[in-house]
């Protein structure tokens, strides 16, 4: 069988030892895995609160906002744009 | 493990052996979520299944993938051997999973079930053009036996469907009869996102039945390529393309966007001939790019109004000594030629004849500052011509009610619902001779005109003002009409954009 084939997608027969080795390596691949992900979203957030990013905010905005508040209204265009911009950094 | 490594771990296990059970992979006893996903990660690399990968991408994220995430993830599994195929699969995921707020969400799979997307309508307090068919149509299908489905609506970071709230339901179902105030909904908050339920269709039919927010639309792009659901949308005109100089740049933009996800779909239900042959035309083009195209179907939207409008209209008492009185209602934008409508009315004025003319419609203050200072102007000089931005609907049914003709000389539309509503309350009409609006002046009670040619318009307003008997005839045509009613549209819809692709014979 290749080394690249998936013919049987069924974990080979491992020693005790290293099985548990590895269900222990799985584990920690995950805890990292997670840490990873939440620090990178957590930085989101974190730019999504400096001076910058609020400063230049309301020109990011005010195309899209220009153009849904005349199409429905100032309050439902600003929460739509506000959907979008969060989407798009976040993303 | 601290506890919110233990609740990740937990919620990510749950979602996988959601994800098990739905494509039959048997896990051992009481898995962790890392041998869950080691057994599923293995099964879904052997098979390089786009179905399996899409909802592999599901179950690790929380949110359903765009083209190139699960792009990212598929490439991951294929080049993984079985020993990597995990890593692999938490490789291919990470970039996804790192930008969003969903790590503790859960997941239903919604199997073999009919999934109307209402997004718009649910989420928010407005209601014209597409909104108004969506609150005629899907209310039509509540209760049936026969008309089996689910409504659903996005998150609000717009990664995933998920269930309406009570008041979602109420701003779709009960929009003339509402069981909650007119609010919009609190903000999501980061925690709310990451806790969501998401609602995973699997081997369903999805109809969209507006047009999606630019945000989803690479999200329904992939979910319409790479899993085992079918999608119909409602194809309501190509106006931001077709008539781009009428609209502003960002309106196209968004537009092609949604043709990007369009492109996909099995069914595209245009609400007349003549929306059904624009997108008709735009799939003619799919095959140059080697994608094959939908199918496109006319399912002509209802002609009727409520029973309360046409009730209302009927009470109401015309003064015959009033001056004649036109209407034209319709958005405020250039497409709809109201300059040209007032310019005929400033020469039949200045020509002597007596009438009163009404504008109703809202529209952007850069569409509406010029024109709303001209009538301003034009009454000064003792015209009788108004032009309302908002206008509650016993006032605007009481306008029909009192009203010679209408005017709707369109460029460009999708159907023309002002056509067949003035029709509804027996109002003769003049309109455009071409496109979706010649097809509903087609049953009579309509005078058509070029409207490009503004002495046309002149002379047919002068006519309509003028001629008692053709006005009369005119009647006679209305009255015997029949308009369609939104329950046979909704019943068409159902036949023609998703019977067809439901699996199980029980819900065609």
């Amino acid at each position: 069988m290749s080394v690249l084939s998936h013919d049987d997608a069924k974990p080979a027969p491992q020693a005790p030892g290293a099985e548990a080795d590895l269900a222990e390596l799985r584990e920690a691949v995950l805890d990292d895995w997670f840490r990873v992900t939440s620090s990178v979203t957590g930085a989101v957030q974190e730019i999504q609160a400096t001076l910058s990013w609020r400063v230049t905010k309301p020109l990011r905005w005010a195309r899209i906002l220009q153009h849904r508040a005349n199409e429905i209204g100032v309050v439902p265009a600003a929460q739509l744009a506000a959907v979008a911009v969060a989407k798009r950094l976040g993303r | 493990m601290r506890p919110e490594t233990t609740a990740l771990h937990a919620a990510l296990r749950s979602r996988v052996e959601v994800v098990a059970r739905t494509l039959s992979i048997a896990l051992p006893p009481a898995p962790t979520a890392a041998e869950a996903l080691e057994v599923v990660a293995r099964r879904v690399a052997a098979s390089a299944d786009p179905n399996e990968i899409w909802l592999l991408h599901v179950a690790i994220t929380g949110v359903f993938p765009e083209p190139d995430d699960f792009g990212r993830l598929r490439r991951a599994l294929v080049l993984s051997t079985p020993a990597t195929a995990y890593l692999s699969a938490l490789e291919g995921a990470i970039e996804a999973a790192s930008q969003v707020f969903a790590s503790l969400r859960s997941i239903e799979v919604v199997r073999d079930e009919v999934l109307v997307d209402v997004d718009y309508c649910a989420r928010w307090e407005h209601n014209t053009g597409i909104q108004r068919v969506v609150r005629h149509t899907v209310p039509e299908w509540q209760g049936r036996e026969d008309r089996p489905h689910r409504l659903v609506a996005w998150t609000e970071d717009q990664t995933g469907y998920t269930s309406l709230t009570e008041r979602q339901l109420d701003r779709v179902l009960h929009w003339s009869d509402r069981r909650f105030p007119k609010e919009l909904d609190p903000r999501a908050t980061n925690r709310d996102l990451e806790q969501a339920a998401l609602l995973v269709p699997w081997k369903s039919t999805i109809l969209v039945t507006e047009v999606p927010a630019d945000g989803v639309c690479p999200e329904l792009s992939a979910l319409a390529q790479f899993s085992p659901n079918r999608v119909s949308i409602i194809g309501y005109d190509a106006i931001p393309l077709v008539s781009a100089d009428t609209l502003p740049d960002d309106e196209s933009e968004r537009f092609a966007h949604f043709l990007s996800f369009a492109k996909h779909v099995d069914v595209i239900a245009g609400i007349s001939g003549s929306a059904a042959d624009e997108f008709r035309a735009f799939a003619s083009m799919l095959p140059s790019q080697g994608v094959e195209p939908p199918e496109i179907v006319t399912v002509s939207l209802a002609t009727e109004v409520s029973s309360s409008a046409r009730a209302a209209v009927e009470s109401v008492v015309v003064d015959p000594k009033e001056p004649p009185l036109i209407i034209c209602v319709g958005s405020h934008e250039p497409r709809k030629n109201q300059e040209a409508v007032l310019f005929a009315a400033q020469v039949l004025f200045r020509e002597g004849l007596d009438f009163r003319i009404v504008f109703v419609g809202s529209g952007s203050r850069q569409n509406t500052f010029r024109f709303d200072a001209k009538v301003s102007r034009l009454q000064k000089e003792g015209m009788r011509v108004e032009s309302h931005r908002r206008l509650g609907d016993d006032d605007l049914w009481s306008l029909f009610a009192r009203a010679r003709f209408s005017v709707f000389v369109s460029l460009h539309e999708g159907f023309g619902l002002p056509v067949a509503e003035s029709l509804a309350f027996g109002t003769p009409v003049l309109t455009s001779d071409f496109g979706s609006l010649d097809e509903v002046a087609s049953v009579g009670g309509c005078v058509q005109v070029d409207p490009r040619d503004d002495e046309s318009i002149v002379d047919a307003m002068r006519r309509l003002l003028v001629d008692d008997e053709l006005v009369s005839g005119l009647h006679g045509e209305i009255t015997e009409q029949t308009p369609k009613s939104w329950g046979e549209y909704a019943d068409e819809l159902w036949q023609s954009a998703v019977a067809p692709l439901v699996r199980t014979e029980a819900v065609v």
